[in-house]
């Protein structure tokens, strides 16, 4: 193998170089930082840039005595072995790396980055871009902080995932693994392709830095205060039950390039950070780490399985394998989005703020009156509050939701109850006569429209932040 | 469940619609890792155990003292 790779960079007349430690971020330097350099040193447009070796750690195999049979036994432990870095810059994938382990069982690891995937995209249909660290003295980015045309960018995105990425894999490791075939010959099957770990990232490209840091204090207060561990399991589209086993944080770090939070669940996170005049929320699901500290089991996916009733369609635990790439993107986009939706609160623009003029005034629809709201009341704000609630961004709500929020306690008799659930279908009416919610059609849920959301996070801002604790209380006393 | 997404992406883009120019969604970091699958069955072993010569050393199997090596 070592033979190999020597070849494969001699052919390509670029340098193999054994790096005494790890060059990692925390050290300053990253490998790939030193292979960027190289590249640039170099003029390398195509091709393979340079060979790292480096000594890590690793699972292989080693050969043991067996005391009782007395015989030698083949075990697997972790042992340390040469570990080669292949950096390409490829004409599809930008800067790309492929790691292969130089002892049995050759295990490679492929790393490649969306963005510069989508930047050479952008190259070749000639859409203009720029490219966020190329300008100033912070090190290589791939984040782009703007791009001409964002739909058409989207839509490459989208048909990313499309991609048969076991063959495209394949090709990679058959390109520096000579002995591939051999292992297949020897009866151990080729490789299955599985996550190590999937980022799935949207960002949010405001007109400038100046527009984002005027927005950042408000969300980023809001991402560490107001969402609950309830909330964070929501966004990642769980549901808090008994059996739950596991912690949900939240962190908060000051970068030089801005601020992140980060909100952790068994291993997977969500976080949202600014850099330049992008907002990113970036959702990461981490396979390699241990089944306990996060597994892409924690999310869902819809397969046929095998039953007693023939096959059938069932959402099972999400594996590993690459052919759920589509699901990954699936499930990412879906947690960035609520999670956006949820910092939709934060400080609400004038446009918001003028329209909740119109809650104050009743208001006629198909001949029935609906009653006015008083959007700075604590028992409007509370109703508010729970139609908004991040476990209702799912799949919506019910009238028993809305009454776990605004009863705490059970009702005392059946009675009671009766009048809670009256009293509920009453302000669900005023909350859809005002256009804050609609009905799912063929059964009893309520989505909140983008209206309802603009009004009532505008509302609860307004009291919480703008409107003044004492006033606030007086109004209270006014209206009772 | 993607049915009502579009409309919420749109809710952070409507009410911040004057400061935001619009968004993009896309993998990020992607490390994919690979498996042998005829790996763990014990049986295959056999033919890189060290009783059968060359294929343990052109495997990468060596003895268990790196040092020796």
């Amino acid at each position: 193998m070592k033979a190999h790779v020597e070849r494969l960079a001699q052919e390509a007349g670029r340098p193999l170089t054994y790096l005494q430690s790890p060059s990692t971020k925390a050290n300053g330097q990253t490998k790939e930082d030193l292979a960027r350099s190289i590249a640039e040193r170099d003029g390398i447009t195509e091709g393979l840039v340079c060979v790292f070796s480096v000594l890590e750690v690793c699972m292989s195999f080693d050969v043991r005595g067996n005391h009782q049979t007395h015989k030698l036994e083949v075990v697997r432990r972790q042992r340390k072995c040469l570990h080669y870095y292949f950096y390409y810059l490829d004409a599809e994938f930008g800067l790309m790396h492929i790691r292969l382990q130089s002892w049995f069982p050759f295990d490679i690891q492929v790393y490649a980055n969306g963005r510069e995937w989508l930047a050479q995209q952008l190259d070749r249909l000639g859409i203009a871009y720029v490219r966020y660290g190329s300008s100033t003295s912070y090190h290589y980015d791939n984040k782009l902080t703007q791009i001409a045309d964002l739909t058409t960018a989207q839509a490459l995105c989208d048909k990313f995932v499309h991609r048969k990425w076991p063959r495209l894999l394949n090709a990679l490791a058959r390109k520096v693994n000579l002995l591939l075939s051999g292992i297949r010959k020897a009866g151990f099957g080729g490789y299955y392709w599985v996550f190590d770990q999937a980022e799935y990232a949207t960002d949010v490209f405001f007109r400038d830095r100046a527009t984002l840091e005027a927005l950042l204090p408000a969300l980023m207060e809001l991402s560490m205060t107001a969402f609950s561990a309830e909330d964070v399991l929501r966004f990642l589209g769980r549901k808090l039950h008994g059996n739950f086993q596991g912690e949900v944080t939240t962190d908060r770090k000051k970068r030089p390039e801005g601020r992140r939070v980060k909100h952790r669940m068994k291993g997977n996170s969500l976080k949202a950070y600014d850099a330049s005049n992008l907002l990113r929320i970036e959702t990461t699901i981490n396979p390699g780490l241990s089944r306990a500290n996060g597994n892409p089991r924690e999310f869902r996916v819809l397969r046929v399985v095998q039953t007693q009733q023939g096959k059938q369609r069932r959402w099972m635990p999400m594996g590993k394998g690459v052919a759920n790439l589509w699901r990954y993107a699936q499930v990412g986009r879906q947690a960035n989005y609520r999670y956006l939706n949820a910092l939709a609160q934060a400080r609400p623009t004038g446009k918001a703020i003028a329209e909740l003029e119109s809650l104050c005034h009743p208001k006629t629809a198909q001949g029935k009156r609906y009653a006015r709201f008083n959007p700075v009341t604590a028992t409007d704000c509370a109703l508010f509050a729970a139609a908004l609630a991040g476990e209702h961004a799912l799949v919506g709500f019910r009238n028993k939701d809305l009454q776990g929020y605004l009863y705490p306690t059970s009702a005392p008799s059946a009675t009671e109850q009766r009048q809670r659930s009256a009293h509920v279908t009453r302000l669900v009416a005023k909350l859809r006569g005002h256009g804050l919610i609609v009905k799912v059609k063929d059964c009893r849920l309520y989505r909140t429209t983008e209206r309802g959301y603009r009004l009532m996070s505008a509302a609860i801002y307004c009291r919480n932040k703008v409107f003044p604790g004492s006033v606030a209380h007086i109004t209270e006393s006014s209206r009772l | 469940m993607d049915t009502f997404l579009p409309a919420l992406a749109q809710v952070q883009v409507s009410i911040h619609q004057d400061e935001i120019v619009g968004t993009l969604s896309m993998f990020d970091r992607m490390i994919f890792k690979d498996y042998l699958t005829g790996f763990f069955p014990k049986a295959l072993l056999l033919p890189i155990s060290p009783g059968k010569g060359s294929g343990s050393r052109t495997l990468g199997i060596t003895s268990s003292n790196p040092r020796k090596r």
